[in-house]
């Protein structure tokens, strides 16, 4: 937990066990259809089976299986109908399998929810979680970040918390949100990450970007499962005496540029992480972001660290090599701190 | 068209200050014509034209500093000296300050701008020397000489001056931080009894004066002995370059000398092949061509190890600095006449202080000292007498 949620915490009675980004992801749809009789789940074996990651476990047994639905294997299908029971003034929540199979239902996204409220008016309160990234050896299908894909649409939110605390704060204020939020879940954190968090309810504002590490040579920023290997890269780089500070981007759309922006006047310089692959993705955003916006305060090239340009591939050694190490971090901060 | 640039006189040498055009532009000029004089930290000298042809544009202004390899003037060897009629404008000021040549990054030319300051005149420490943010946040210019206040202070007149200091100074009071910056220094002084050698001197200096025409100083003899030494102890005549020491078996000995505005280090090259004779004249040589402002740049170069002479001045113990990147520095203290104790008895001797400072990352307490004895003892032995008869040799 961050300084900042220790703080933000600091007021607030902890749980007595530890809970992982998953545990924290169930609380937050545990809590938000307690709270709201609006709210339901939609998605394959999100009921009896308790869902693929096991992400919607005992919610059926509580709610019933009007109110966490087992879908139909059909993105098009359940989405289409998630975004129907929307405009019809329930706020639904919808799991999406895995990240990857989120194309199938493709239209119903961009098309329909992304652009109803610029149509008539009308607020479209969904939710769609997609377990999203790789380090899984789960192969090509099975480990894809297409967050690009989305932020790229106007009329969606995209997020991608980092934290168990702030999966749960972040899960609370989409279901809150007016509008279609799109929720990245990076699955390869799901059971990795522990801490213990607040017993009672709390949201986390979407488009809040975080510094989550103080430093004065360089600026890394990331999200998801990347930004723990940038802590770790910068935790190493402080032996060496170079002062690396962290932001936690959070939010992709709408994106906190004054938090990423003032970082980088700070300290001149920028490497920016992502696990989304290299051309024309999230990590080319925010570094024109930081050029528009900081150029004059620039001190080196703000660097891009991403993935090849291919699929990711089955191989461990393979998947290992596709993605940003942070051994590849490293080298990169330390390159341009010299620099 | 030809260009003139900033030449590098010399590898430690990074910037240069342009003193005084030797032609001005539209003049005509031959090959190796000396077309301007450069001062530098080590040395000044003025610089041949690199080709024959019209002067036809002098980009660094006489007082500009610039960074070795910065372009200093055009020579156009199409025109016809006949044609071009010498221009009226005397040297142009530039409307940009001298291009660095390195990347400038936009914080690094908002901040200067902001502070003030000529991004020329920092020295930086990013990837090939590129200025960085650090670098000019870090920066403290050298404070602008100040008219002399008028009414404000009322100090009584000519009690205080301002005195600028001249580019030699500069550059000594540089290294001299600099090397204490870098070299853990540690001084080791022994006592030596120059009987011997005073003794030797004394029934040669005549001759010597009459065959060379310049006097026999002690100088020769130390430099003599702790070149022996050098040989025998080269982790002393070495050069400390990251993890790596650099051993040198070959002697290039630095002497300093005072010159009106400092102080300037000739070396002598190979001072291994060379005798007391040999040493002498080597010795008087530099000194001369140093005080004449005479000295090619080349010969303040390459030093291996440094020797200075406060004793000339009557100090009898001076702690002195090294001469990065050298390891040590010996100082030849005053010859002076004490009581000593001599096979139990009390005796008059010629007795002098030799100090060593070292560089302690490179040498310890006991090599220094057991260097430093080779010294004293072989002067102790003053077995030198062959080696003044022959004017120079090896």
């Amino acid at each position: 937990m961050s300084i900042t949620e220790q703080k933000a915490a600091a007021g607030m009675e902890l749980q007595s066990q530890e809970s992982t980004y998953l545990d924290a992801i169930n609380q937050a749809l545990r809590e938000a259809m307690e709270e709201d009789s609006r709210v339901f789940i939609i998605g394959e074996d999100v009921g009896v089976y308790g869902g693929a990651f096991k992400v919607t476990k005992g919610l059926f047994d509580k709610f019933g299986a009007k109110r966490v639905i087992d879908s139909p294997l059909c993105e098009s299908g359940f989405i289409g109908a998630a975004v129907g029971a929307a405009l019809m003034g329930l706020r639904p929540v919808v799991e999406v399998q895995y990240a990857d199979f989120i194309s199938c239902g493709w239209d119903q996204i961009v098309n329909v929810a992304a652009k109803i409220h610029y149509r008539t008016g009308d607020p479209v309160p969904l939710v769609i979680r997609a377990p999203s990234g790789a380090g899984l050896r789960a192969g090509p299908f099975h480990s894809q970040s297409p967050e690009g894909w989305f932020a790229h649409t106007p009329g969606l939110k995209v997020v991608a918390p980092a934290t168990p605390f702030d999966a749960r704060g972040m899960l609370k204020s989409a279901i809150l949100e007016e509008n279609p939020v799109i929720f990245f879940e990076h699955k390869y954190l799901y059971r990795r990450l522990k801490e213990r968090l607040p017993k009672e309810a709390y949201e986390v504002p979407l488009g809040k970007a975080l510094v989550r590490r103080e430093g004065n040579d360089v600026t890394v920023i990331s999200y998801g499962a990347m930004l723990h290997k940038a802590i770790e890269a910068a935790e190493g780089l402080a032996e060496k005496s170079i002062s690396v500070e962290v932001v936690d981007v959070r939010t992709l759309t709408p994106l906190d540029r004054e938090t990423l922006v003032g970082s980088v006047k700070k300290t001149g310089k920028a490497v920016v992480v992502c696990e989304d692959n290299f051309s024309y993705g999230v990590a080319a955003e925010l570094t024109a972001t930081i050029s528009e916006a900081a150029f004059e305060y620039l001190d080196g090239p703000i660097v891009r660290i991403a993935p090849p340009d291919t699929p990711i591939p089955f191989s461990p050694p393979l998947e290992d090599a596709y993605l940003p190490q942070v051994v590849d971090i490293t080298a990169a901060i330390e390159k341009l701190a010299r620099y | 068209m030809s260009i003139l640039v900033m030449p590098r006189l010399g590898e430690t040498v990074t910037e240069g200050t342009v003193i005084r055009w030797l032609k001005r532009e539209g003049e005509p000029i031959e090959k190796d014509e000396m077309i301007v004089e450069i001062s530098t930290d080590k040395v000044d000298t003025e610089i041949p034209a690199p080709d024959s042809g019209i002067v036809n544009k002098i980009m660094v202004p006489e007082g500009g500093k610039v960074a070795v390899g910065t372009e200093l003037a055009l020579i156009d060897g199409q025109a016809v000296a006949a044609v071009a009629a010498p221009s009226a404008s005397a040297v142009p000021e530039p409307e940009h300050p001298p291009d660095t040549g390195k990347f400038i990054s936009p914080i690094v030319r908002r901040l200067a701008k902001e502070k003030n300051v000529d991004i020329t005149q920092i020295s930086g420490t990013g990837e090939g020397g590129r200025v960085t943010k650090k670098d000019v946040l870090g920066y403290q210019a050298e404070p602008a000489v100040q008219p002399a206040p008028v009414a404000a202070e009322q100090k009584p007149a000519g009690r205080e001056e301002i005195v600028p200091l001249g580019h030699i100074r500069q550059a000594i009071a540089e290294h001299m931080m600099r090397s204490l910056r870098t070299s853990a220094h540690v001084t080791v002084i022994v006592e030596v009894d120059m009987e011997k050698v005073v003794n030797l001197r004394r029934a040669h200096k005549e001759e010597f004066e009459r065959q060379n025409g310049y006097h026999l100083t002690y100088l020769p003899f130390v430099c003599r002995a702790l070149v022996e030494a050098l040989e025998e102890w080269p982790a002393f005549n070495a050069v400390l370059d990251g993890d790596n020491l650099i051993l040198k078996h070959y002697v290039n000995l630095g002497i300093a000398v005072t010159i009106p505005d400092g102080l300037i280090v000739p070396v002598i090259k190979g001072a291994e092949g060379l005798n007391i004779s040999g040493l002498a004249a080597a010795i008087h040589d530099l000194a001369e061509r140093s005080r004449s402002e005479k000295l090619r740049p080349d010969e303040v170069h390459e030093g291996t190890f440094t020797i200075t002479n406060p004793g000339s001045f009557g100090s009898i113990i001076q702690t002195p600095i090294i001469n990065q990147p050298q390891v040590a520095i010996l100082s030849l203290e005053a010859i002076v006449e004490r009581p000593v104790v001599v096979d139990s008895a009390i005796a008059v001797r010629h007795m002098v202080n030799l100090g060593l400072s070292y560089d302690h990352r490179v040498n310890d307490g006991a090599g220094a000292t057991q260097f430093l004895t080779g010294i004293k003892r072989r002067l102790e032995s003053g077995d030198f007498g062959d080696e003044l008869l022959s004017p120079v040799g090896g």
